[in-house]
């Protein structure tokens, strides 16, 4: 990636702001306790976006725990059965679904330079060669897989998207083997760009303690976005009170909700049926997904989010902080801030229209100023 | 041949600016500058710290005080060698030694040299002839809020001022007030004519710039380039970006080549002046030593014929005389080749500073030669007398050459 590219520039700012957070920290952390923590979570967001920013090519894992409906909302996402389904701890190796002419699947192995590649003649192959390579089902050779890649013509695919089907985490296997896949999950995590968070509802309104914990300890920098399987068991204000009850319960206000019905859609697609598809609530799912996928739109998406979260981070100071002018905030990382600034300056002019004023906003919102 | 030291406070990256500045150099380029190292230990500190700067992507290791690596460089610029000798020391043995101590006082300052920590640093200051002192405007620009913060940044400023104090006085304007990594200074820089106006505008306590308006005054960043990554912790840490370019080490270079240039012209004019003086001293030497050899060879040839004259007289008398004429005519021979050979040395281009030699047989051949002299003349003179005395019954003799004391 050339020096003097927006995305280059605004990478930069994002490396100047850790820095800056980082500073802060350090330098006024011993004083204010909470400050650590708070500039630590910003920095882990900063370190996300970054990622998301650089990245070729997008990796977006469905994460959650066993048996909440993964396989079939994938499924319903690419329009036929390609994940297996199962009732039982199943995926025991992450799955990457990736755009491809044919069908076909490459497995990697632990301990093995070899791959194995494997093309397929029609999706239900494919699904069997996942289903034999990559699912519980007490084949020894099947723990040996790091990871699958499936290769296939679904359209949600298109732009380049990879979307991972990961173990489910707090699945119980027997003996040895306990906690191995969601060791397998948490190895694999550092590879992902993006979390899609899915819980399973049949009604209630209920987030399992080992759900919340698991999002707290590994996904809460990652995951911008919960999506609810089972939906078709929620009315319209009761999603709006699992919303409210998750935002409370984890502490966060940023995720945003998606009510799917994985079974619904994936007949609605089948049959074409288009209400039930607008029903199932997955075209909104895959216009998140196309969203997040898109290149043209990234760079502004994640300029807004940098200034979201100096804002927060402003704001936060602000409360946090009332002793201290606005003016003196930044003072003790006088160069860091001014590095921020100017990096801030050289990303809006190599940006154009879109971001004009973008340094002066970063600058005021930093100061908590409103955003 | 100029002696080149780095110093620098804590963090102020004398070790990477160092590595990369040898490497950057360490090709012959044309007339461009040369470095080279010159021993193992030069060699070492630099291929490690440039392994870890490009492999590993990560810094070199703080120096801990107390460890003091020597390292030496020869740098090579218009057919001219000079050292660069870069004593490794932590900064903050520069920072404490400069900081701390006022060592305009002669007591704190012999006591500090006889330190073990301290006193390697002040002598490797002494004997150098230009300096480059690093800063780190970090160190400057940032409010100390932390605890202790404020008697940092003040012992840091005065390090500088201290160390300037200290060194100005044989050094004057072979002195560079060098600001790295300055690629995080660019908005501190933006708009500033000049690194004066920077030094002034951002170290102000120092005074640094209005005391010592003739030092320089450079910016460097030897790796600008760098990207950040999380520790496990979750701090960002900045890494080296591969492949990384420098900014204006070609001006830090500049400064020391013509510095160096400048000292080896003063240099040479100041042996030039000496040659001449020498010669003038030599050629006052050689025409007194002429004037001797002239006044031998005048007195060996009287007491020759004197001595010929006694042989009609007294045979054994006249032999004598006839003897030691040749023995002094020997000397007197000898010194005259010597002053020859003495003549073609100073002639030879290849010796730059001819020196009359107090040459151990000139010498002693010159000084019996003088004492035979001595005794003769007081011989004749005596026999003057006495001759003088019965000359009434004689006729006179030929006169006697005079015989000099030297």
């Amino acid at each position: 990636m050339s020096a003097s590219t927006p995305t280059a520039h605004l990478a930069k700012v994002i490396d100047c702001l850790q820095l800056l957070l980082h500073q802060h920290a350090r330098v006024r952390g011993p004083a204010h306790p909470e400050l650590a923590s708070a500039a630590q979570e910003a920095i882990q967001q900063l370190h996300w976006a970054k990622r998301r920013l650089l990245a070729e090519q997008l990796v977006v894992a469905f994460v959650g725990l066993t048996n909440t409906g993964k396989s079939t909302l994938l499924n319903a996402l690419f329009g036929e059965t390609i994940a297996p389904k199962w009732n039982g701890p199943c995926s025991s190796a992450p799955v990457e679904f990736r755009h491809g002419p044919v069908y076909r699947a490459t497995a990697s192995y632990r301990n093995r330079v070899k791959r194995m590649h494997q093309q397929c003649g029609s999706a239900a192959e494919l699904c069997e060669t996942i289903k034999a390579n990559a699912t519980e089902n007490g084949n020894a050779a099947v723990g040996m897989v790091d990871r699958l890649v499936a290769e296939l013509p679904a359209q949600v695919l298109a732009s380049g998207l990879v979307i991972a089907d990961t173990p489910g985490f707090g699945a119980a296997q027997p003996g040895a083997d306990a906690g191995k896949h969601q060791q397998s999950l948490v190895s694999y995590l550092p590879r992902v760009h993006q979390v899609f968070w899915v819980v399973r509802t049949s009604g209630e309104i209920s987030l399992s303690r080992e759900e919340a914990d698991f999002y707290r300890q590994r996904l809460s920098d990652c995951c911008d976005d919960l999506v609810v399987t089972g939906a078709e068991h929620l009315e319209a204000e009761h999603r709006d009170q699992f919303a409210r009850f998750c935002r409370d319960n984890l502490g966060v206000h940023f995720l945003r909700f998606h009510f799917v019905s994985g079974k619904q859609g994936y007949a609605a697609k089948r049959n074409g049926d288009t209400d039930l598809l607008n029903r199932s609530g997955l075209p909104a799912l895959e216009a998140r997904l196309t969203e997040v996928a898109d290149t043209s739109t990234r760079l502004t998406r994640l300029a807004d989010e940098v200034l979201n979260l100096t804002a927060d981070f402003g704001a936060w100071l602000s409360q946090s902080d009332a002793g201290l002018a606005r003016e003196q905030r930044w003072n003790c990382a006088k160069v860091e801030w001014l590095n921020v600034l100017h990096c801030a300056g050289k990303f809006e002019a190599s940006g154009g229209v879109p971001f004009l004023g973008w340094r002066d906003n970063i600058g005021s919102t930093l100061q908590g100023g409103p955003r | 041949m100029a002696r080149i030291a780095i110093v620098g406070t804590r963090e102020s990256g004398k070790t990477v600016l160092m590595t990369v500045l040898a490497k950057r150099y360490q090709n012959r380029n044309g007339n461009a500058p040369f470095l080279k190292a010159m021993n193992p230990q030069t060699m070492a500190f630099t291929e490690k710290n440039w392994h870890r700067l490009t492999q590993e992507r990560d810094w070199p290791p703080l120096t801990p005080p107390g460890d003091l690596l020597k390292l030496h460089w020869a740098l090579e610029s218009d057919g001219h060698s000079h050292e660069i000798h870069l004593v490794d020391f932590a900064g903050e043995t520069f920072r404490t030694a400069f900081g701390k101590h006022n060592l305009r006082e002669p007591q704190i300052r012999s006591q500090l040299c006889a330190d073990p920590l301290y006193g390697p640093l002040l002598a490797y200051l002494d004997q150098a002839d230009v300096v480059v002192l690093l800063v780190n405007l970090r160190d400057y620009v940032n409010a100390p809020v932390a605890p202790g913060g404020m008697e940092l940044m003040l012992e840091n400023q005065w390090a500088l001022r201290g160390a300037l104090d200290y060194m100005a006085p044989w050094l004057n304007n072979r002195v560079a007030a060098v600001f790295t990594q300055i690629d995080q200074y660019a908005e501190l820089v933006n708009g500033r004519r000049s690194w004066r106006d920077v030094m002034r505008e951002h170290l102000p306590a120092t005074q640094i710039a209005d005391i010592y308006p003739d030092i320089s005054c450079l910016g460097v960043s030897a790796i600008p380039e760098t990207e950040i990554e999380l520790a496990p912790g979750g701090a960002p840490f900045p890494r080296p970006a591969a492949n990384f370019q420098s900014w204006h080490l070609e001006d830090l270079m500049f400064f020391l080549t013509e510095t160096c240039k400048a000292i080896r012209v003063k240099q040479e004019a100041e042996a030039e002046a000496a040659r001449v003086a020498s010669e003038a001293q030599s050629d006052k030497l050689r025409a007194e030593r002429e004037a001797k050899v002239a006044e031998g060879q005048r007195w060996a040839i009287g007491t020759a014929i004197v001595g010929l004259c006694f042989m009609f007289f007294s045979p054994g008398f006249g032999a004598l005389l006839l003897l030691i004429s040749i023995v002094v005519a020997v000397v007197v021979q000898s010194i005259v080749s010597d002053s020859q050979k003495l003549n073609r040395q100073a002639s030879s281009p290849t010796v730059s500073h001819p020196q009359i030699p107090d040459s151990q047989s000139s010498g002693v051949f010159w000084k019996i030669g003088i004492q035979i002299g001595d005794l003769i003349g007081a011989a004749l003179k005596k026999f003057d007398a006495s001759a003088s005395a019965s000359q009434k019954h004689k006729s006179t003799p030929p006169p006697i050459p005079p015989v000099h004391k030297q």
